[in-house]
């Protein structure tokens, strides 16, 4: 047998990821189960893919000397036409050979490529590890509807860093009038970066989570274009929804305002809690009627009765994605999952289950969202018997269907 | 309860190789979110045809090519569902009990390499039933494994990457 060690320490370095879906959902035979079910309802999910964020990211940096984020360069580099090809393959599926590459944004050792098939436009930052396999930092997928027709973003997207060494990136595409005019951005730290341009398109990346604060061109007839960035350009007041806190409540990150919101109507569901608790989803049907913005999902959240003062308590970020480029007219359901103890005795009259936790915010209906600026006051559909902090007994997701 | 209601060997089946078969399609896919899907749907699947893929000579293979056969139909439908969604999307500190540089030792592994790790060593396959899930000879496995476990050790031993690579 091959090292019968290292094959043991292999095994043992994936012991901590889980499928904790319970056999319940395989069995029902409603429908199949959603991933927004696995993202909510399962914790194990969320150190999953942390770790796996975490690997390919770090990956660049310990495998790729001189990093692939050390070799940055603010304006664009000499395209690698055979990054080009191998990122197609890693990039996209098998059955997308109609794809086609609009842009190649090279920026040192990486390269973001955006392809296009039809109204799907794939992005993707790809570079060469040490061994000489193609590899992908991050990608993402985005339909256009409609796209931008003038000088405009159409998609900005970010991969948040876990470290201050290890920022993440930040990309965005959109369209310009003429590929005479180079792109120029200005981040919010003040960096400046020159964007790739191809047919009408332009494409940048950067790694931090610097939004962007303007942006300029030139026309047709070489009159020069600024694009103040929707998150800094558009001042939102209060929108109807913004409650007014008794608390403090931390901004939850990103760039998005609570006016720029639309309230639904939350409903509520049942989920499946182990024996000695109940677990109850709440969705948040939420739509962007302002600029496109970064959604965060946020750390804490506000909880309070019927008639109450709002307290500050933490949440748990579910899910693959806590932080969303929203755009404009999108919809986004948020989800809280709450869950507290119900008390169950064995047939010894041993209480089953972790028992209740030390403070308990007890019959909650309302909740307090906050979001970069401002927060929203949700009337829940439902009544939470119990909230804690310590732990913490709610976590939020994004819903994606 | 519906597991009360469920096959209780499926339910035993379920409670067994779950973990096993998930790590296995996660690290054959790279794409942590896509393989719950996969591996969850794999599983409703083995529970409609229970009667037959019990009998099956190695269930847990069966399950791991249906989700793998999933995952690369359904690639383009997720895709489209998502309007954005980065890959890298969480920023938690990573957990200290966690072989970190082992585990991206792996990650970083050819694609056919972990594809065989995945199957032989996280879902405990057999040589000719990994075989037959990838659809390549068992001695190639065999050679994958080797190959796979040989860049491992050299790298744990602290070689530069690319001498062995």
């Amino acid at each position: 047998m091959d090292d019968p060690a290292l094959q043991r320490r292999v095994v043992r370095a994936f012991e901590h990821f889980g499928f904790d879906l319970p056999l319940e959902a395989i069995v029902a035979p409603a429908r199949p189960p959603s991933r927004t079910w696995l993202r909510v309802a399962t914790a194990v999910a969320v150190p999953l893919v942390v770790v796996l964020a975490i690997g390919v990211l770090m990956a660049r940096q310990v495998a790729t000397p001189p990093s692939v984020f050390g070799s940055w360069q603010a304006a664009p580099s000499l395209a690698d036409p055979k990054l080009a090809a191998a990122a197609r393959s890693a990039c996209l599926h098998d059955g997308d050979t109609g794809a086609t590459l609009l842009i190649q944004d090279q920026r040192g050792l990486a390269a973001a490529l955006l392809f296009r098939e039809g109204s799907d436009m794939i992005m993707c930052v790809a570079f060469f590890d040490a061994t000489g396999e193609v590899q992908t930092a991050t990608s993402s997928g985005t339909m256009l509807s409609p796209e931008t027709t003038t000088f405009g973003i159409d998609s900005l997207g970010r991969a948040p860093g876990f470290s201050p060494s290890n920022p993440g990136m930040t990309w965005l595409f959109g369209h310009q009038p003429t590929d005479a005019g180079v792109v120029s951005l200005v981040l919010e730290d003040g960096t400046k970066v020159k964007a790739s341009s191809s047919g009408g398109w332009f494409l940048a990346w950067w790694p931090s989570d610097q939004t962007v604060a303007s942006m300029s061109t030139l026309d047709a007839l070489g009159n020069s274009l600024t694009v103040v960035a929707p998150e800094t350009s558009i001042e939102l007041g209060p929108g109807p929804t913004e409650a007014p806190s008794s608390v403090p409540l931390p901004s939850a990150g990103g760039t998005c305002s609570a006016g720029q919101f639309v309230l639904g109507t939350p409903t509520y569901s049942y989920g499946f809690g182990t024996l000695g608790s109940t677990v109850v989803f709440v969705t948040i049907p939420l739509r962007n009627a302002g600029p496109s913005c970064v959604l965060d999902l946020p750390g804490a959240i506000g909880v309070a009765g019927a008639s109450g003062p709002f307290e500050t308590v933490p949440v748990d970020k579910a899910g693959t994605a806590t932080s969303w480029a929203s755009g404009s007219g999108q919809s986004l359901p948020i989800v809280i999952r709450a869950s507290w103890w119900v008390e169950v005795r064995d047939s010894n009259g041993n209480a089953i289950g972790p028992g209740p936790c030390a403070d308990p915010i007890v019959d909650v209906t309302r909740v307090e969202l906050p979001f970069a600026s401002g927060s929203t006051e949700i009337d829940l559909p439902t009544t939470w018997h119990e909230v804690c902090s310590s732990p913490a007994s709610l976590s939020v997701a994004f819903e994606t269907k | 309860m519906a597991s009360e209601q469920a096959d209780p060997d499926f339910a035993t089946f379920y409670r067994l190789r779950k973990d096993p078969v998930y790590r296995a399609v996660l690290l054959a896919t790279k794409q942590p979110e896509r393989a719950e899907d996969a591996v969850a749907e794999a599983f409703t699947k083995a529970y409609a045809n229970w009667a037959r893929v019990s009998h099956h000579p190695a269930p847990a293979a069966w399950v791991i090519r249906s989700a793998l056969n999933s995952f690369r139909s359904g690639w383009r439908v997720w895709r489209r569902e998502l309007p954005e969604m980065p890959d890298v999307a969480v920023a938690v500190p990573p957990d200290p009990g966690l072989e970190s540089d082992l585990l991206l030792l792996i990650w970083r592994l050819p694609a056919r390499q972990r594809e065989v790790v995945a199957l032989r060593l996280l879902a405990d396959l057999d040589t000719r039933q990994t075989a037959a899930v990838l659809g390549i000879s068992p001695k190639t496995v065999t050679v994958h494994l080797h190959r796979a476990l040989g860049q491992l050790r050299a790298a744990l031993d602290g070689s530069d990457y690319e001498e062995y690579a």
